[in-house]
């Protein structure tokens, strides 16, 4: 579903502002094009898929193995 | 994009009208030989979408290009591939004329 009242648009930033800043390489920025895609899960614009299963799981895996942050 | 990396991608809708516009859209690849490669996971067409007047959206589509590209022969020079989107208007109820009868 369209998400009309841009609820997630401060993660759609930050994932456009690391394509620009990288030069358009897809592969710099697909942590926060994650963090987007979560944003809409969580909020049920988008359907609710396992980030593994959405190409992600090499960022999952890393982010279990590092300390847990603050 | 890499092949196989799943990619994000935006586009912006606009309706610059003083009417809701309620459309479907519809996706082209080109060339037209890339488009079997081309997996959207997540997308807004084909879903009628309404949008209010001046109402402006983002629309994410979260696709990969499968692997299998980079071992085609044929997609070989090809290194640009072009992803448009086109806004159709739904009406209900339209009478379309047929062409040549009356």
């Amino acid at each position: 579903p369209l998400s009309l009242a841009g609820e997630c648009s401060a993660f759609k930033e930050r994932f456009m502002e690391c394509l620009r800043d990288s030069g358009y390489e897809s592969g710099a920025c697909r942590q926060r094009a994650m963090a987007y895609l979560e944003c809409r899960m969580e909020r049920q614009l988008m359907a609710n898929e396992p980030l593994e299963k959405l190409g992600f799981k090499d960022l999952i895996d890393e982010k279990s193995e590092a300390k847990p942050e603050k | 994009v890499v092949p196989g990396e799943t990619a994000l991608a935006f586009y912006k809708a606009k309706n610059p009208t003083d009417k809701p516009i309620i459309g479907i859209s519809t996706y082209n690849v080109i060339p037209f030989e890339a488009g079997q490669y081309f997996n959207k996971i997540q997308c807004f067409c084909f879903e009628e979408q309404r949008l209010n007047p001046q109402e402006e959206v983002d629309m994410p589509v979260f696709f990969y290009i499968d692997p299998e590209f980079a071992e085609d022969p044929k997609m070989a020079k090809v290194d640009l591939i072009t992803l448009s989107y086109t806004f159709f208007e739904a009406k209900e109820g339209q009478n379309l004329p047929l062409p040549g009868y009356q």
